[in-house]
């Protein structure tokens, strides 16, 4: 009954692209009891059919109706990933109605702007912390009508009247959908390709986020580029099984788990959590594995250290391998990736120590990996492939659904973004900035007519804000426009080049580089509490907190050696001095963004005393 | 999910008696490999093999009672005892001096285990009221009252000195004594008993590996590691530890019944303290409270003293002149064994095992 990949590519070739409620209504009635998603509960993953998912999304479309939602209105989901995000979202936008994604991190002054600017009518929150944020700010929203959460644990004396629980929503819904089974399915008929299909907010680097609006058509040119796609086209297991834990509300977690997986038929794992993602891989062994650095780069610093205390002969052959791993690497990218000798390579380095590391890791099926999202040192890419496991970088950002530019085994340039993705056009203006245009690319911002003007121009090019350059064929992001450092000296610098050549060390978890306006550059160092203090017991270094841990003189000279490390790789600036920054970053502070990116200005503001020390 | 052993989507699954394909195939392999040894190996070692299957049935008894659910049983000797004599009386052939019945073991084998056993719960309302080493105490106890008993009620025992002879193994009219025949292989007494006990031994270890993973199993983890807590999260105490020392009584009896049908004659001596203190040996050398480890010390236990006799003996010169004869020097390094087994590893020849292949577990990291 399975489909194989081939027929399934065929199949999109043949009918083109569909949106992902057409796909999950369209495997419900081939394949009603193949297995969409899995959510582990009491130890065990807990199955849901496609029919079941169908379903279900029904019930809520006309749960959703019954309170009086219609096309065009939006629904917001502020939840971690589960089942109920997936059929919320199938369910909202069945019915032509605009999904908004909110973090699961997100503090109640965000909850307030997102809801009121997206004009919110319902929303569904996942459990009490998040019920507890909009209720603080529910008299700022009078647009909001009903509150649905996923658990009731901690909410059964909750008497505010617009609180149902998710449950008895679907119920009611049921009921609606035993009165009209055809609402859905008519609806779904009138949608249109330029309707909106979900709202995806920018985690705003700058400013209140913006809300890109993506319609049914983008993701529909998109899912119909799939089988073109460098990224996807390389899987081949029958059943592909995808781990969702990238958080949903991004496009690139949207990308993957929602329409990659929907149009390859694949059951989609839901992690615990987001401290549980590494025990989640090795238990599910996804088929594709899209990651963001910060993950990869965790994976790469807890395998060196927990190498470091293995035991002797277990470090021998470690080595071993890694030096035929690198050597096969090395190969791949100089030949080609069917380099005999490079195969070679790569199997002494499973047969000694791979195999098993790769299961640990989580990879071991992994037929496919990406990253994106943010830049990722080469040096983390070579170890994975060293390992057998490729990671593609790929590139792209809200506005064009994250399908801009991407490497494969075909073309790969490490420290490159690659080539641009099929379909899609990319060209460099002027000033070095990269321009994409394509059926990817966005509607526009919602209810930012400025904004969307300044974004895509009159030929349709969308400015992407990132200044790039062409090496060869494969694209090279430098920076973001606005991030980029002109020195006293009047030397252009790219912070983040520097930040991921300083972060490839396992001791580190960020870096903030400056020297805007300034006569050198200097760094701000955040470090990696878990590996730092590994190995402040190793050198039996006594600390308590991350505080104290940072202040330390002997973990200043780790980082003072782990900057010159970085400085000798380097063809711009050297880092001259650096501060510790005394406590960890953290979102609900405003110092990230939901996607744990820096907020540059705000700590450059907050640390504005340990900045001037260092000049 | 094929190459995803850790996915599991049901609590069948994830308690499964053999959970990995690995856990099958050596499964699989070592009973393979125990049905060869009939063919291969020499009567005197058949003979050790059979009683070390039966002596590992016993032990698992012990484990239940001391290594699952806690309570010190030093007395585990004189219920392999009742089973030893309630086999005889019901199997053996009377004379006039002891009484037998001469029954088939289909009727012998399971009342032993469970005479045994009605009587492991007739001691168990004692050891709900004790704990530690006041039960150990008491346990001490029941083993002069056995000895007693045993010594003195010569109708069933034979009388101290004595003794008497076991069960006859006849099963289902099959007489063991008659020996078997497939195409020109001969199958004789001693070869069928041990294919039996083999058969007698995976089915009490499946049994031990079943408890572990119910309900009771865990009951008895939980009476072990604090009984008080235990009782506070609803588990009747003196539910589990009368069905502990009840199972682990049957066992014993079972074991009992069939272990001197190899040499075909029991002495009531047999069954004195230090017999009882020997399967606390074991369990403790095998690896207290878990499902392998008692096996393992059985086996060591049985086959120990003769590979150092074989080796001993294959060193002809050694000990000629020596002040020890080969038979001290046996004990003294099977002393010498028990002594470095507890210092370096504790946790019994198990616990080597378990650190052997979690070594290949954590490849390439150490943990």
């Amino acid at each position: 009954m399975a489909l194989t990949m081939e027929e399934i590519y065929d199949e999109i070739l043949k009918e083109g692209g569909k949106t992902p409620s057409l796909k999950v209504k369209e495997t419900a009635n081939r394949f009603p009891e193949k297995i969409a998603m899995r959510y582990k509960e009491y130890g065990l993953w807990q199955e849901t059919t496609y029919s079941d998912f169908w379903l279900k999304s029904n019930y809520l479309s006309m749960g959703l109706k019954f309170y009086g939602i219609e096309k065009g209105d939006s629904v917001a989901i502020h939840s971690e990933n589960r089942p109920e995000w997936f059929i919320a979202d199938i369910g909202i936008q069945s019915i032509g109605s605009i999904s908004v994604g909110l973090y699961p991190s997100n503090p109640p002054s965000e909850v307030q702007y997102l809801l009121s600017h997206s004009e919110t009518k319902v929303l569904f929150a996942e459990d009490q912390e998040q019920v507890d944020k909009v209720l603080e700010v529910i008299d700022s929203l009078p647009m909001l009508q009903k509150i649905i959460f996923f658990e009731e644990r901690g909410l059964y004396n909750y008497d505010n009247p617009k609180l149902i629980y998710f449950e008895d929503f679907l119920k009611l819904g049921e009921e609606e959908f035993n009165r009209n089974p055809d609402y859905v399915n008519s609806m779904l008929n009138k949608i249109e390709d330029d309707d909106v299909a979900f709202l995806v907010y920018t985690s705003g680097t700058t400013g209140p986020p913006k809300g890109s609006m993506i319609t049914h058509g983008n993701i529909s040119w998109v899912a119909s580029q799939i089988p073109n796609f460098s990224l996807v086209e390389n899987i081949k297991a029958t059943e592909p099984q995808f781990l969702s834990y990238l958080p949903l509300c991004h496009i690139f977690g949207r990308l993957t788990d929602l329409l990659i997986a929907t149009h390859t038929l694949a059951t989609i794992n839901f992690a615990e959590s987001i401290d549980t993602v590494q025990a989640d891989l090795i238990e599910v062994q996804p088929t594709i594995f899209p990651a963001v650095p910060r993950i990869l780069e965790k994976m790469h610093s807890g395998a060196m250290v927990k190498m470091r205390d293995a035991s002797f002969l277990k470090r021998i052959l470690f080595k071993i391998s890694m030096y035929f791993g690198y050597k096969g690497a090395e190969r791949k990218l100089n030949n080609s990736f069917n380099d005999l000798i490079a195969k070679i390579y790569l199997f002494i380095g499973w047969l000694l120590s791979f195999r098993t590391l790769r299961k640990k890791l989580g990879l071991s099926k992994a037929e496919t990996a990406i990253s994106g999202a943010a830049p990722i040192a080469p040096e983390i890419l070579k170890f994975f492939m060293a390992l057998g496991v490729p990671i593609f970088e790929g590139y792209g950002m809200t506005e064009n659904c994250g399908y801009a530019s991407g490497n494969n085994d075909k073309k790969i340039k490490l420290g490159t973004v690659g080539v641009p993705n099929h379909g899609m056009e990319i060209k460099l203006a002027e000033d070095g900035e990269i321009l994409t245009r394509g059926g990817a690319v966005f509607k526009g911002y919602f209810k930012n007519e400025i904004a969307t003007k300044e974004t895509i121009d009159e030929d349709g090019w969308l400015h992407t804000g990132d200044v790039g350059v062409f090496d060869g064929e494969f694209l090279k992001i430098i920076d973001r426009k606005k991030d980029i450092i002109i020195t006293s000296g009047g030397k252009n610098v790219s912070p983040s080049e520097i930040e991921n050549k300083i972060k490839v060390s396992p001791f580190i978890k960020d870096a903030i580089v400056i020297g805007d306006k300034r006569k050198y550059l200097t760094a701000l160092i955040c470090i990696e509490f878990d590996t730092v203090s590994n190995w402040a017991l190793r050198k039996s270094i006594p600390h308590t907190t991350y505080r104290d841990l940072s202040e330390k003189e002997e973990v200043k000279d780790l980082v003072w050696r782990e900057i010159q490390k970085a400085n000798e790789n380097t063809s711009s600036l050297e880092i001259r001095k650096f501060r510790m920054i005394p406590k960890e970053l953290d979102h609900e502070e405003g110092e990230l963004t939901a996607t744990q990116k820096i907020k540059r200005n705000v700590l450059i503001e907050q640390f504005k005393e340990l900045i001037e020390d260092m000049y | 999910m094929r190459g995803r052993p850790n996915l599991y989507i049901n609590y069948k699954k994830e308690t499964a008696i053999l959970s990995t394909n690995t856990q099958k195939i050596w499964f699989v392999f070592m009973i393979v490999f125990s049905i060869a040894m009939v063919f291969i190996a020499t009567d005197y070692w058949i003979l050790l093999l059979t009683t070390a299957f039966l002596i590992a049935v016993a032990s698992w008894g012990l484990n239940i009672v001391s290594g699952f659910a806690g309570q010190i049983s030093l007395a585990h000797g004189v219920f392999v005892g009742i089973g030893t004599y309630t086999g005889a009386v019901l199997g053996g052939v009377a004379t006039d001096y002891v009484v037998g019945y001469e029954l088939d073991m289909i009727i012998w084998l399971p009342l032993s285990g469970l005479f045994a056993s009605l009587l492991g719960l007739l001691i168990a309302p004692i050891a709900v009221r004790l704990k530690g080493l006041n039960l150990g105490l008491v346990t001490l106890a029941l083993v002069f009252i056995g000895s007693h008993l045993f010594s003195n009620l010569k109708t069933f025992t034979g009388g101290a000195g004595l003794g008497r002879k076991t069960a006859k193994v006849v099963l289902f009219g099959f007489q063991f004594d008659d020996g078997f025949n497939i195409g020109n292989v001969i199958l004789e007494k001693n070869q069928l008993l041990y294919l039996f006990s083999l058969l007698v031994c995976i089915l009490c270890g499946l049994g031990v590996k079943n408890i572990t993973r119910s309900k009771t199993g865990r009951a008895y983890s939980a009476i072990r590691d604090r009984d008080i807590a235990a009782e506070a999260i609803g588990i009747n105490l003196f539910k589990f530890k009368s069905s502990a020392f009840a199972l682990s009584s049957f066992y014993a009896g079972i074991a009992g019944s069939l272990l001197f049908t190899v040499s075909g004659g029991v002495e009531p001596g047999t069954f004195n303290l230090l017999y009882s203190i020997t399967f606390v040996a074991i369990v403790i050398i095998g690896g207290v409270g878990t499902v392998l480890g008692p096996l393992f010390g059985a086996l060591f236990f049985s086959l120990l003293p003769g590979t150092i006799q074989t080796v001993i003996h294959s060193l002809e010169n050694f000990g000629q002149g020596f002040a020890l004869s080969s038979g001290q020097i046996e004990r003294v390094i099977f002393g010498l064994f028990i002594i470095i087994f507890l210092i370096f590893e504790p946790r019994g020849l198990w616990g080597i095992w378990f650190r052997l292949r979690n070594y290949f577990k954590a490849w390439p990291f150490s943990y």
